[in-house]
């Protein structure tokens, strides 16, 4: 029916003129002939400015950019057809109809296309916008070799993918060598560069696991044998030839992550010579995705390297360069530090799906006819190697029974001694980080960089926080894989639960010490604006980690952790007190609010007396009480001060302020006299009632038991200020002249009383 | 029943004895390396050193005359003709050389003129035709005097055969196995050696996969026996499969020695002795496969698999 109306359309559609046909023409491959021309002034005029001095792999990179190279040749194409059109025209054939809707449209999308590309022309003054031609052909490269790729298993193409990959990374740190060496470079463009960069190693990390651990895509390195552990025939050849040991070839499997993780690097070290804490702020973030792929997949050593690596950096940079501490600086700290707790993080989240159940589903979901299938269940590479050295036997296995006879259980077996391996290690590391962190703040400290120091302890806190709350985990998770082993006569390697856990809490107690050390440093330091409250977070630390020790009966931790408790609280007050001379609600609140941490340090210090008794271990008060001694000399209005502390730091009607953390603190310690023995008697008198009695040498302790009395900051001024010289004259409240009165009252019926002989029931 | 120690006042046998090489054709192998192993650790591993000590125990059911006659039997085979505390065991061990070597023994049941049995004459099979249960020997003309015949026809009265049990193949099966077990030179194809004679070194042959192939052929042969060719460090199979074939071959070498002992138990019965051999204190055939099973379910570990089928002292 269409076919009817062609008839029709070539008598409406009349042929153009000659003339305007040739004309229109020529006006078309003039307009392109201008684009093309005006393309390659641009290309010229970068090339001038940048492609002049750099390397011929950075020049091959601007021939070879994609969009432009397309262009250009589309363009080429719509010039030249219309000058064939006139040529024919002027042979004598006549002019086309549908020349006019085709052009149309093909000079139309050339135009409209310029304005496009003339945008990205300005990009090739920024030679790393070049570097998407690379990625996209080392993804080709790496589809290559992965499992299932066009001659995968085939070494001479494994080879050359290495070789050309090779080359790429060669022209990527080239790039990253000319964006750090200009001005105009290394600032976003250096840095967007090694985003992408970091992208590209996060997402190696996943495909890296398709490829075969002993294929030549990874390259391989001479490795010289030691004589004294080489076999005897092979080194009484090399003698008797006066030869060497012939090397070994072992296949480098992170020469790609070597190689490319520089960039990285040197983009750091660029933007901390600058101090462009911004860029190093959003570089580590980046970073940290990376990092968090390493940790994953199980590459504990190699994400906490290059960690380590950046620290390094950074550390040079602040002790080669002496400028004062700042937000920017302190925060670079913070998130260095908190790296490493995203390491732990990640690996804990990566062990999740390491239980005995999930390996064996994925063991049984391999299909050992199909190699391919080894590389699409996600095994980390470790388990690779082992599966890889598993496959060619139960081949061998099904060439000789017909069947494949080894048991998935087996196999399960030896994965699961390459994870508890790897998890032994892994575990010692994570361990070893805390450590790190720990060491670092110590030079930091040496350095004067106190704020930095005390942003690595408070990343410190929370990653052995984190640690402490996954280490059951952790362990609990290797003794799954230990109990679902079936081999007992295998080298099963050996995880010392229990030293593990006391190096983590020898690292808590360290941490502590550090905490309260500075509390001093802090407080004495010149303060930054800008960075968090490390000195309000440290005292308070502190003073639940005095808390824990007393509870704990951890004497030797007492002073170390009181003395600067108890200068840094003073410190503290002063800070937060009231300036405003006019006594008003709002100040009293503010008051109240400046008080709570004394508060806080007489309620330990009761407690300190309460549980020196309890533990009947003086040592645990002696220390606080040796503080205090030195305070009321050099400061005779210190008593009338903390009378009026407690006086006005505790509202009468209202929960206080930090009133939580005090009442959780009592209930601690009523935990502990709860647990005191207890003994019940008959009444005196007539013999109906019963009384309990606390089973305990101390009238304090057994006061406090028997009535729940356990306010820390009256039994102090009960039995340390009020008898201090002048402080039975100043009012500590009726709670304190009571408990006061109870115990003399009980040490009365000790020393004294009738019911010597209670009849116990 | 009284046969002399001295073999020259024996009765003579029939069936001539003659010197021939191995029973199946010579091997391409030089060294014939997997051949010897594979024979000599099918003997050894029926080797149980001392009955008493090793907790096994060997009778014989029946009177005690029945009893010294089917001892007398066993004796047959042992060179010394002593009464040993381990004659059975002996005797078995001598039978399961001969079936190791080539698949079948043949015995003459040598009678004395009371029509008693004097003496168990074992023959090669080298020339022996097998009719209907009798039994045709065409000697080799070098093997006899001018003066006797070469053709030895013996009724089936007087001949005991003995073959390789059904459940491992069979006389035609071993011999097959025997035959192709050492068809592959150990040390390469000829050219191959030539080649590294003359110091040359073969670019086009890859040694690893000759060495994979020879090796899967090896394992392929003896998988019924699950014999491990003495490769304790195996490449080319798992450690599991290792064991599994360990298993199968503790089964196969016992499931031999009691086919081996229940022949003897029939002879006795043709030769109308009222007793028999009951061997106790070995795990059985069907044990052994059943603590394969349980290994393979990952009820035991190799560790204890390999104790509970090891022989005792072996």
């Amino acid at each position: 029916m269409e076919l009817l109306l062609v008839p029709f359309v070539a008598t409406r559609w009349p042929i153009p003129e000659s003339s305007s046909y040739v004309s229109w023409l020529g006006s078309l491959a003039q307009i392109g002939g201008v684009f093309i021309a005006l393309y390659f002034t641009a290309v010229t005029a970068a090339a001038g400015a940048i492609y002049a001095t750099v390397p011929n792999n950075i020049r091959d990179l601007m021939t070879r950019e994609r969009v432009g190279n397309i262009y250009v040749r589309y363009l080429t194409q719509a010039t030249f057809i219309p000058l064939c059109l006139i040529a024919l025209n002027l042979a004598g054939f006549p002019p086309l109809r549908l020349a006019l809707p085709i052009l149309i449209i093909l000079a139309g999308t050339g135009i409209i296309a310029f304005a496009a590309l003339g945008r990205r022309a300005f990009d090739l003054f920024d030679p790393t916008r070049l570097a998407g031609s690379l990625f996209g052909e080392l993804g080709r490269w790496l589809d290559q070799v992965s499992a299932g790729g066009f001659r995968w298993k085939d070494p001479e193409f494994q080879n050359h993918a290495h070789r050309q990959s090779n080359s790429i990374v060669d022209g990527l740190l080239t790039l990253a060598d000319l964006a750090a060496t200009h001005e105009n470079l290394e600032s976003g463009p250096l840095l967007e560069f090694s985003v992408q960069i970091l992208a590209l190693l996060t997402e190696y990390q996943r495909r890296k696991l398709r490829i075969p651990t002993d294929s030549y895509w990874f390259g391989q390195k001479h490795e010289h044998p030691s004589w004294y552990m080489t076999d005897d025939s092979t080194t009484s050849m090399a003698h008797q030839t006066g030869t060497t040991l012939t090397p070994n070839f072992v296949r480098q499997y992170h020469w790609f992550e070597d190689r490319v993780e520089t960039i990285v690097v040197k983009c750091f070290d660029v933007n901390i010579r600058r101090a462009r804490v911004d860029n190093v702020g959003e570089l580590l973030s980046a970073a940290g995705t990376y990092v968090d792929a390493l940790a994953r997949s199980g590459d504990l050593n190699r994400a906490t390297a290059l960690v380590e690596r950046v620290r390094e950096k950074w550390e040079r940079h602040c002790s080669e360069n002496g400028a004062p501490e700042s937000p920017a600086r302190v925060g670079i700290a913070d998130v260095l530090g908190s790296l490493q707790i995203q390491v732990l993080v990640a690996y804990r989240s990566a062990i999740e799906q390491l239980s005995p159940e999930s390996t064996a589903n994925r063991i049984q979901s391999v299909h050992w006819s199909r190699v391919e299938s080894l590389y699409s269940k996600r095994f980390p590479s470790a388990e690779l190697r082992l599966l890889e050295w598993v496959a060619p036997r139960l081949e061998a296995e099904n060439e000789i029974e017909g069947k494949i006879r080894t048991p998935n259980w087996y196999i399960q077996d030896l994965i699961a001694r390459a994870q508890m391996e790897a998890m032994v290690e892994n575990l010692n590391s994570i361990v070893e980080r805390g450590s790190e962190l720990q060491s670092w703040s110590d030079r930091l400290v040496k350095a004067g960089l106190v704020w930095q120091s005390a942003a690595v302890l408070a990343r410190e806190l929370e990653y052995l926080n984190k640690l402490a709350a996954h280490k059951g985990f952790l362990a609990a998770r290797f003794e799954a894989l230990n109990a679902a082993k079936h081999l007992s006569d295998l080298q099963w390697p050996k995880f010392d639960k229990t030293e593990w856990v006391e190096r983590a809490g020898k690292l808590r107690t360290r941490l502590n010490r550090s905490m309260a050390l500075h509390i001093l440093l802090l407080k004495d330091s010149e303060a930054v604006t800008g960075v968090p409250d490390y000195l309000g977070q440290f005292i308070h630390e502190t003073a639940e980690n005095l808390v824990d020790v007393l509870l704990k009966n951890e004497t030797s931790e007492v002073q170390v952790l009181f003395a600067p408790l108890l200068r840094g609280t003073l410190a503290l007050f002063e800070r937060m007190k009231p300036s405003d001379p006019n006594f008003d609600v709002w100040t009293e609140q503010k008051l109240q609010i400046a008080a709570a941490p004394v508060i806080d340090l007489l309620e330990l210090s009761g407690f300190s007396k309460l549980l020196a008794e309890l533990h009947g271990e003086e040592k645990l008060w002696t220390p606080i009480a040796t503080a205090w001694d030195s305070l009321f000399p050099k400061n005779p209005r210190m008593l009338p001060w903390l009378a009026a502390v407690t006086a006005g730091g505790l509202p009468r009607f209202q929960i206080p302020h930090r009133g939580l953390v005090r009442t959780n603190w009592s209930m601690r310690v009523q935990r502990e006299l709860n647990q005191l023995p207890r003994r019940t008697f008959l009444g005196r008198g007539s013999g109906l009632f019963t009384r309990e009695e606390i089973d305990h040498p101390s009238p304090l302790v057994r006061y406090c038991a028997k009535y729940e009395f356990h306010d820390g900051w009256e039994i102090f001024a009960a039995l340390y200020l009020a008898k201090q010289p002048g402080g039975e004259n100043l009012r500590w409240g009726h709670s304190v002249t009571n408990l006061t009165e109870a115990l003399e009252r009980d040490q009365e019926d000790d020393t004294g009383g009738d019911d010597e002989n209670p009849e116990e029931l | 029943m009284r046969t002399p120690r001295n073999f020259d006042e024996r009765p003579k046998p029939r069936t001539r004895r003659f010197a021939v090489g191995p029973s199946v054709s010579p091997s391409v192998d030089a060294f014939a390396l997997d051949f010897v192993m594979f024979t000599q650790d099918l003997q050894s591993s029926l080797l149980i050193h001392d009955a008493d000590e090793s907790g096994v125990s060997i009778t014989f059911e029946g009177t005690d005359e029945e009893t010294t006659r089917a001892k007398h039997i066993c004796a047959l085979l042992d060179e010394h003709l002593y009464h040993r505390r381990d004659s059975v065991l002996k005797a078995v061990s001598k039978v399961v050389s001969y079936l190791a070597y080539s698949g079948r023994a043949l015995f003459e049941i040598v009678r004395d003129a009371d029509g008693q049995v004097a003496d168990l004459s074992q023959f090669p099979l080298h020339g022996t035709w097998l009719v209907c249960g009798n039994c045709m020997q065409v000697a080799p003309a070098g093997a006899v005097n001018t003066a006797e015949s070469r053709y030895v026809f013996l009724r089936r009265a007087d001949l005991w055969r003995i073959d390789m049990p059904r459940e491992l193949g069979g006389y035609d099966g071993h011999r097959k196995l025997l035959a192709n077990l050492s068809r592959w030179p150990s040390l390469g194809p000829k050219f191959y050696r030539k080649d590294m004679e003359v110091g040359h070194w073969p670019k086009d042959f890859v040694i690893k996969d000759y060495r994979r192939a020879y090796e899967m052929n090896r394992y392929r042969l003896t998988r019924k026996w699950g014999w491990s060719g003495r490769d304790w460090h195996p490449e080319y199979i798992t450690e599991y499969y290792q064991f599994y074939r360990l298993l199968t071959f503790r089964w196969a070498t016992e499931v031999l020695r009691r086919h081996v002992i229940e022949e003897f138990n029939i002879l006795f019965r043709r030769l109308g002795i009222a007793s028999s051999i009951r061997v106790s204190g070995l795990p059985s055939p069907e044990f052994i496969l059943d603590a394969r099973s349980r290994m393979q379910r990952g009820e035991i570990d190799f560790a204890e698999a390999s104790k509970i089928t090891a022989p005792p002292l072996h």
